[in-house]
């Protein structure tokens, strides 16, 4: 009997709304079910809203993409471009870079960034940080 | 003491001989506590003493050869070591820019150590773009060629632009016909024009002097 | 003699009382064993430890040092092998074989490494639950002669593969990635061994490395 796995029951990783992008920090272990309910997560959410120009997908906890996840991913990232949507992905673990590319699998349709910034900066949204003093 | 007993004596010495000769010094001839004293004696006696002297010598020489291999090996793995890291020139041309001129023989294990060298200095460097030169590597056959494209791939996937400049036409004709994908990776023919590209993208013009580039 | 005491023994020819004392007061309770009690896992994790200790206090250790803690510690030239059986049948225990594989060869190969095989695992896991329904994945890491080798062997009741040479050859492109998944695990791990039948299948993979090479890195 395997043991049971911690992540079991838990809900699947949040799409979070940042101005006209959406945001989704991929958790460390990915099960199949688990992506798929993210693919299809932002199918639905892009289906119903209006606007959103962008898609992030912060990839840098996870610490393994295999054939099956990285397919998932490219149709995620697909689905977003066919609502208009630019896809992006986040943080790439050099290790698992190096593994998808040994697969043959390069992502090619998928935008990438080294971190959260570039994602931000490409997408062409800008946060606004506040001082104390109120000004921008 | 009777013939026989001399005899078998004798046949012990020559055993003792006889074992050393094919370098087993850790046999001796047997002695009795009892034995009266006579040549034969002696003769016993001097035997495991020459016997005790071989096999103290053959120990040192044996030490002493552990000792010189583990020498050379240690010089060996530090000379190779060395070799590896001088063998992954990574330049930081610019800030966030990155340059890797290979030159000389790429093979398996020199190519992998390139590829993890290079993928943590974009992580740690947080690199916007990256130039891999190949056109001094000395034997660019088709598999080479592709782990370099591999390579530029790794390094796009972690989000930075990656310049490939170097593989010839001949070479580009040929992982076409391999359906090699290069579509994702900027294949440009001189380190030169990808460079002159990498600025026009930062928006900085070389001629000017610039901030410091790190 | 108690492993503890071998690390103490070992380090003393290189390195100063007081530093001695310092790494082994802290080392894991794996020390406590007796030598020759450790398996790969415990092993290889207690050199590490050691080795970063000894790393942190007197510059890197030699690999003779570690080969001969290694000897030591392990009463002979090789830990025990360290093994781990699990059923495969839905995308949960790819996730658990996954993981397991990650345990086992997380004190011995440098990470990009551990990533393939753990990669390999994945994709043969899932290979199983997705056409065969159920199987199960043996994980095995051992060593012998200085050379430390993974194995993984997956096996099936299933349907077998069809059109085996195409999907190796790479000419076969399922919509599925059954091939993907497949070819995939052989340039990630050293070899594949397969044979596969209208019984069912079973699949052999293997990574090694040497002593030299992994210990340098640490």
């Amino acid at each position: 009997m395997n043991p049971p796995h911690p992540r079991d029951g838990a809900p699947p990783a949040p799409l979070m709304k940042l101005g006209h992008c959406l945001f989704v920090l991929v958790p460390g272990a990915l099960r199949d079910t688990a992506v798929r309910d993210l693919h299809d997560a932002v199918a639905a959410r892009l289906a119903k809203e209006d606007g959103i120009r962008g898609l992030i997908i912060d990839v840098s906890a996870l610490g393994l993409v295999d054939s099956y996840t990285a397919r998932v991913l490219e149709q995620t990232a697909h689905v977003a471009r066919s609502f208009g949507a630019r896809a992006v992905l986040v943080g790439l673990q050099p290790e698992v870079a190096t593994t998808l590319v040994e697969l043959g699998i390069d992502l090619g349709s998928v935008e990438t960034a080294l971190n959260l910034e570039r994602a931000l900066a490409r997408l062409k949204l800008r946060i606004v940080s506040e001082d104390p003093d109120g000004r921008p | 003491m009777t013939a026989a007993n001399q005899r078998e004596r004798l046949e012990r010495v020559i055993e003792a001989l006889a074992r050393a000769a094919c370098q087993d010094y850790g046999h001796r001839v047997p002695v009795s506590q009892d034995q009266e004293e006579d040549d034969l004696l002696e003769l016993e006696v001097g035997v495991n003493f020459l016997l005790e002297d071989l096999q103290r010598v053959s120990r040192q020489n044996q030490e002493s050869l552990a000792e010189i291999e583990r020498k050379n090996r240690e010089i060996a793995d530090r000379a190779s070591l060395a070799l590896r890291e001088l063998a992954t020139p990574i330049i930081g041309v610019w800030q966030g820019v990155l340059a890797l001129p290979v030159i000389g023989a790429v093979d398996t294990e020199r190519g992998a150590d390139m590829m993890e060298a290079l993928l943590s200095r974009v992580v740690s460097e947080q690199a916007t773009h990256v130039v891999i030169d190949i056109t001094g590597v000395s034997v660019l056959d088709t598999r080479t060629a592709d782990h370099f494209i591999r390579m530029a791939k790794a390094v796009r996937l972690l989000g930075a632009t990656c310049f490939l400049t170097g593989i010839s036409p001949a070479i580009a004709q040929t992982l076409a016909q391999l359906n090699v994908d290069t579509s994702s990776v900027r294949t440009v023919k001189r380190l030169s024009e990808a460079l002159r590209e990498v600025f026009r993208e930062l928006n900085v013009a070389p001629v000017h002097s610039a901030p410091d580039p790190r | 003699m108690v492993v503890r005491d071998a690390v103490a023994e070992a380090l003393a020819a290189v390195m100063t009382p007081l530093l001695v004392r310092s790494i082994v007061a802290t080392l894991p309770s794996s020390s406590e064993g007796e030598v020759g009690s450790l398996d790969m896992m415990a092993g290889y994790d207690l050199l590490r430890y050691v080795a970063d200790g000894a790393r942190i206090f007197s510059g890197p250790p030699s690999v003779d040092l570690l080969t001969t803690l290694h000897d030591l510690i392990g009463g002979s030239q090789s830990f025990r092998p360290s093994a781990q059986v699990l059923t495969v049948t839905s995308d949960h225990d790819v996730i658990a074989a996954q993981d397991a594989a990650r345990r086992l060869v997380r004190a011995l190969f440098k990470p990009t490494d551990c990533v393939r095989v753990v990669t390999a695992v994945s994709e043969l896991a899932r290979n199983i639950y997705m056409y065969a329904g159920t199987g199960e994945v043996r994980l095995n890491v051992s060593e012998a002669d200085r050379t430390i080798t993974f194995q993984v062997i997956a096996s099936d009741r299933g349907p077998g593969i069809a059109r085996l040479e195409e999907i190796l050859a790479g000419t076969y492109h399922s919509r599925s990635g059954l091939g993907r998944g497949l070819l995939g695990a052989k340039t990630l791990l050293e070899g594949l061994e397969i044979q596969t039948g209208p019984q069912g299948t079973t699949i052999k993979g293997v990574k090694q490395a040497r002593f030299a090479d992994i210990m340098r890195v640490s």
